[in-house]
């Protein structure tokens, strides 16, 4: 029996939508997002980042689901060939291409921060995080732990920790992966999201009730941590209008709303693509969407600048704030250390975090496995090998590259920040002007639970698309220079670059491989056809 | 806390909530697809009889 022919399927509308949510909840949404916050004046942040989920979030992500099922329902579960079934174009196989290396390059740094959540877990556990209360200590600790000295670090004087445990997450990813679909991915999910939110609001209870811990500091209180989130703030002479006019704070806004929800991943597509022919992906989506913002706006927002704010003031979270990696691993640490039963807290902080990023990593391996299996007609026991191999290199790279976690860096910004920005805007060009925005509302209506609102059909078509290329253009405008520069004068980045090159080359002769399997498999069909007539 | 930072809180907060909340709502009050429709029939080939 062929791969198209012996599809898996979702075990319920429910687990859908959690494995969807768990993809896009992730780090940024407890790191990211309240860094940004901060940083671009709490409570002004929110007026772009409201707007750009109304305008490129929601709509984005309808249209990745219907695609996704449109797809489906001719029997693809691979970007290349859910593109190439609504898409009659040679051209349309080779978009789906982005679509597997970016998740497949993202998964490859993505698991190392996830196991550096489980270590700091574990080290929580037994007590190897309790360094006191200076904050140099904890940057100290993790420069060692990652080694981002020197490159080779921790390749060199034995088995170092971050590595054990890079292996632990990677061999607990691919298990969950190749126990399949429903029984894998849905099962986890399914506990995993639960979990997730219960130690959330866990912690934010315990984040509120703080009072003012530190009577030498009587302003370091759970009110005006609040406010230092949320109060929004102007610079001297402008009015809130002038801030709104920053264009950096429009861009960030956007990435954010972008990587929250994982849109532009090709995550969605896959996995939207087991859906049935008539399975809502309306309110699906939405529900996974509401979910993440919960996720980011609710949890995110009220616990982590606020927590750090009580006990450590400003400076300190300024210092870090855009940084997801200085805020998780620099600055939190320390607070748990003055929290009553901290050691606690840090236990459940860090499984907070590793349970976020565990169930987006495995998202991103499920879009080459679907198209392994049905681009060669291989089984999961072949997919989850060649996968686990080239996911491994890519891993061992950035393990290897760690002088200020150069390889890390340089993947996350080609391809976790412009490929996906590209993949996004292509999908929603897809959706309004190749399948044609009345035809592919009327997929999206089939089954739906709820109707699109009518005012969407004009942002589809017209403003998320001048609204991405805007933003794009001001990203590239704004970082592209630096990073070519720093391609061009760093080995490391350069290899990197190199790598993400061969990695595209391969991906590509692999679809174009399995392009030619499936056009030869649908001259039989029509030849059948020709001979039944 | 300024007023203004409370209403951008509670509006951020509230909204996020109440529309996760609806969503839940409808969705879990919807019945169950029934398993045996999971078919390859499913799946359009485009082949006619």
């Amino acid at each position: 029996m062929s791969a198209r022919e012996s599809r898996e399927s979702w075990g319920s509308r429910l687990g859908v939508i959690l494995a969807v949510a768990g993809s896009a909840v992730g780090l940024g949404n407890f790191l990211r997002f309240p860094g940004l916050a901060a940083k671009y004046g709490g409570g002004v942040f929110l007026i772009p980042y409201f707007v750009s989920l109304l305008l490129i979030g929601i709509p984005i992500c309808w249209c990745e689901w219907t695609i996704g099922r449109a797809g489906g329902v001719r029997g693809y579960n691979s970007a290349p060939g859910i593109f190439r079934a609504v898409w009659p174009s040679l051209a349309s196989r080779y978009v789906g291409v982005l679509a597997l290396l970016i998740p497949v390059t993202i998964y490859m740094y993505y698991v190392y921060i996830e196991a550096w959540c489980m270590a700091y877990a574990w080290y929580y556990l037994t007590g190897a995080l309790d360094l006191g209360p200076d904050p140099a200590r904890y940057a100290d600790f993790f420069e060692r732990f990652v080694g981002t000295r020197e490159d080779g670090l921790m390749t060199s004087g034995g088995l170092q920790p971050a590595v054990v445990f890079l292996a632990i997450a990677f061999v607990l990813n691919f298990v969950l992966i190749y126990r399949g679909l429903s029984k894998g991915i849905e099962t986890f999910c399914t506990y995993a999201m639960p979990a997730l939110v219960l130690i959330a609001f866990v912690v934010l209870a315990r984040v509120l009730t703080l009072g003012t811990p530190n009577p030498a500091h009587p302003e370091q209180n759970v009110t005006n941590g609040l406010g230092f989130m949320w109060n929004p703030k102007v610079p001297e002479g402008q009015s809130i209008w002038g801030a709104l006019a920053n264009p950096d704070m429009w861009l960030q806004a956007s990435g954010q709303i972008f990587f929250s929800l994982s849109v532009g991943f090709g995550v969605i597509l896959t996995y939207a693509s087991y859906l049935r022919r008539t399975d809502d992906v309306v309110l699906s989506g939405l529900t996974a969407t509401a979910t993440n913002e919960f996720c980011e706006v609710v949890l995110g927002g009220l616990i982590t600048i606020p927590a750090a704010f009580i006990f450590l003031g400003a400076d300190p979270i300024q210092k870090v704030a855009g940084s997801s990696i200085g805020l998780g691993f620099y600055t939190l640490p320390v607070i748990f250390e003055y929290i009553p039963v901290g050691r606690l807290f840090g236990i459940l902080w860090f499984v907070l975090l590793f349970l976020a990023a565990i169930t987006s990593s495995l998202s991103m391996l499920q879009p080459a496995i679907a198209f392994i299996e049905e681009g060669f007609d291989v089984g999961r026991r072949a997919s989850v090998t060649l996968l686990g191999m080239l996911t491994a290199v890519g891993s061992l790279l950035v393990v290897y590259f760690s002088r200020n976690l150069t390889a890390l860096d340089v993947m996350d910004f080609w391809v976790g920040q412009v490929m996906i920005f590209t993949l996004g805007t292509i999908t929603v060009i897809v959706f309004g002007w190749v399948m044609g925005v009345d035809r592919a509302l009327e997929e999206a209506h089939r089954g739906a639970e709820m109707r699109i609102p009518r005012v969407f059909r004009f942002v589809i078509k017209y403003v998320s698309p001048a609204y991405l290329l805007a933003i794009f253009v001001g990203f590239l405008w704004q970082n592209v220079g630096d990073y070519a520069r720093k391609v061009l004068a760093d080995p490391a980045a350069t290899l990197t670059v190199i790598f993400i090159a061969v990695l595209f080359a391969f991906f590509t002769l692999l679809v174009h491989l399995a392009g030619q399997r499936w056009d030869a498999a649908d001259a039989r069909r029509a030849a059948r056809r020709r001979g039944a007539a | 806390m300024t007023p203004a930072g409370w209403v951008f809180l509670v509006a951020s907060c509230g909204g996020v909530t109440a529309l996760v909340l609806w969503c839940f709502w409808r969705v879990l009050r919807l019945p169950a697809p029934s398993k045996e429709m999971h078919t390859p029939l499913d799946i359009d080939t485009d082949e006619r009889p």
